[in-house]
């Protein structure tokens, strides 16, 4: 059981680790294709979450206006960032709550 | 070296590549966008509108009715009214066709009627597109948009890279932000004299600190336009409703209405227009009557934005009894948040909520970013003028900086030569592409030129041509100056006015240029 619980921060250290060894092309990789990717995943996962409003709409609308700033953010920080592994992790993270989200629209 | 100097280090690096390496199609983007403001303004100078002469009367009922009895009934699914040229009155009657390039069309008959007499103008049969579009006084300002929004790349893939490039525009001017320390005081920036690299760094810094919350406005909107339809609504309806189009459409346009194909008379037109002026605030603009003849039929009502409104209006009326049956929402059935965000986007981009003003602060702040990326492209080359690798970059900068508003330039008049005979459709766009072309065979000839004489023969030729287009104008038919300022033809003395002050200036600069030159040159 432990060793379960263990594995969030073993995924981490194996990320942060291998990111840091190569700042520059993750800075490039993190700030182009995967910036965009996670905009469009970020673009297809919020109307899960976010409230639909008066007109029912909010929620198709807002994560489709909000693309252009997401995709702007998502290649700003990365090279704005400090510590790449710790962005190169927020990523993953991002990636795999969105997925989540994703998959659970599917589902339902 | 510390971990933030090296970070700065690295957006200032991101700023300069993102605003360079697409350069050259943010500056025709920039362009013709300053330009396409004035889209409407540059379609009444190429008509030579004099007034504006109400399309909408009390015939307008008369004139539906009549021309609804010769166009088949199963062309009453749509019917169109609006403005036309010449201050006619523009009607088509159609029905949704699968168009031969993809997609579905309204496809019918048009026609163009005098709106006082009823008599008509024109009649044709075709595609919405190929016929209540088709306007050849728009042919110049039809072009441009398109140059604007789709770079003239076909279909969805002009939309993803014109989006793209609002995107690198946008983190453009973010990093703009991050990385300027003194962004107040650069905001009085004075021109440091001489013509050396800080005062071209002046000129970049005020123009671009001063265009700044303009240029995240116009990229952030600019990019939702591109991409809101063409990737992000079927990315959203494909994951929100599991890929079932019809509660996509059914949530974002409402449930569709009963349909009753009972045959009915269609009430008074010009009454349902006087209602939807006084609702509005402003006059029609434009209609559509749905199911012309039927008891489910409808007639919506376009408004342009009243005074004090962002936005202009529409109204939904019954065409079977007149009864105003609501205000229907851009997006969605009721007003929401996301359905005022999503109607803001259009006018804060096109500046056209609040006429003339509005506009021109657009096209000046246009111009100021426009002015930032040559500025920009200007700097990058300047520090790189030493290194072999850069050295022809100069004189490719100014074939593009000079070269794309004289081929816009020269397209302009050719447009004024084929308006008169009769098809600018064709024309325009191939000028503008041999425009181009013939540009790029000057920069390989003039390989041997200085730079200096380069952008001497090219600001002269632009200038030129600008104080000559109300020329052409005039000798291809337009109205006088006189008949625009005695019927009020504003457009045409605005858009002559702006030409001739234009063309002016390059060559009052280009002559400061020289006088600059020869004063820094030793004496012979």
């Amino acid at each position: 059981m432990r060793a379960w619980l263990d594995v969030p921060r073993q995924g981490q250290i194996w990320i942060e680790t291998r990111v840091d060894r190569r700042p520059t092309l993750w800075r490039w990789l993190l700030a182009g294709p995967l910036a965009f990717l996670m905009s469009v995943l970020a673009m297809a996962g919020l109307p899960t979450v976010l409230p639909t409003g008066a007109g029912g709409v909010n929620h198709l609308v807002l994560p489709v206006v909000l693309f252009p700033l997401l995709w702007s953010s998502f290649v700003v920080w990365p090279v704005a960032a400090l510590h790449i592994g710790r962005v190169a992790l927020v990523y993953v993270a991002l990636c795999l709550g969105l997925l989540v989200l994703i998959g659970f629209a599917f589902a339902i | 070296m510390s971990a933030e100097t090296k970070a700065t280090k690295r957006l200032v690096a991101l700023h300069g590549w993102s605003a360079t390496a697409l350069a050259i199609l943010l500056y025709v983007i920039m362009l013709t966008g300053t330009i396409v403001v004035l889209d409407n303004e540059i379609n009444g100078w190429a008509e030579g509108r004099a007034g504006d002469a109400p399309v909408f009367t009390d015939r307008t009922d008369d004139i539906v009715h009549r021309f609804a009895a010769q166009a088949p009934p199963e062309l009453h699914d749509t019917v169109f009214l609006g403005r036309g040229s010449g201050a006619t009155l523009n009607l088509f009657f159609g029905a949704p066709k699968p168009h031969p390039d993809g997609g579905t069309e309204l496809f019918g008959r048009h026609f163009l009627v005098h709106p006082a007499t009823g008599v008509l103008q024109t009649a044709r049969a075709g595609f919405f597109s190929e016929t209540v579009r088709h306007r050849p006084e728009a042919a110049l300002a039809d072009f441009l948009v398109d140059l604007h929004v789709r770079l003239h790349v076909p279909g969805r893939l002009g939309l993803y890279l014109t989006g793209l490039l609002g995107i690198t525009m946008l983190v453009a001017a973010i990093t703009g932000v991050l990385i300027h320390k003194h962004i107040l005081r650069d905001l009085f920036t004075t021109e440091r004299p001489g013509a050396r690299l800080v005062s071209f760094r002046d000129r970049h810094t005020l123009a671009g600190v001063w265009s700044l919350p303009f240029a995240v406005l116009l990229s952030f909107t600019g990019a939702f336009l591109s991409f809101a339809i063409s990737l992000g609504l079927p990315v959203v309806a494909l994951v929100a409703f599991a890929g079932d189009q019809e509660a996509a459409i059914a949530t974002v346009l409402g449930e569709p209405a009963h349909m009753d194909i009972t045959r009915v008379q269609t009430t008074d037109i010009a009454a349902v227009f006087a209602d939807a002026a006084i609702r509005a605030g402003t006059e029609v603009g434009g209609a559509q009557i749905h199911h012309y003849g039927t008891a489910s039929g409808t007639i919506e009502t376009f408004h342009p934005a009243a005074d004090g409104a962002l936005t202009g209006t529409t109204l939904e009326y019954s065409a079977a009894t007149g009864a105003f049956l609501r205000a229907p929402e851009i997006v969605g059935t009721a007003p929401s948040v996301g359905s005022t965000i999503a109607e803001l986007m259009a006018p804060l981009h096109f500046g056209n909520f609040a006429g003339w003003w509005s506009r021109v602060i657009w096209v000046g702040l246009g111009g100021a970013m426009t002015y930032t990326i040559v500025s920009g492209m200007q700097l990058w080359l300047r520090r790189r003028q030493d290194d072999p690798a850069w050295q022809h970059g100069s004189r490719a900068l100014s074939l593009v900086a000079w070269g794309l508003p004289l081929a816009i330039a020269i397209t302009a008049h050719v447009f004024l030569l084929t308006y008169l005979t009769g098809d600018p459709y064709h024309w325009t766009p191939r000028i503008f592409v041999w425009s181009i072309i013939g540009l790029l065979v000057l920069g390989i000839a003039t390989q041997k030129w200085t730079l200096d004489d380069l952008n001497r023969m090219l600001g002269t030729a632009l200038g030129a041509l600008l104080i000559a287009l109300p020329v052409m104008r005039l000798q291809t038919g337009g109205l006088s100056w006189g008949e625009a300022l005695l019927w009020g033809g504003d457009e045409v003395l605005v858009i002559d006015g702006t030409c001739i002050g234009l063309g002016f200036y390059c060559l009052a600069v280009l002559r400061r240029k020289s006088a600059q030159v020869s004063a820094t040159s030793p004496a012979k």
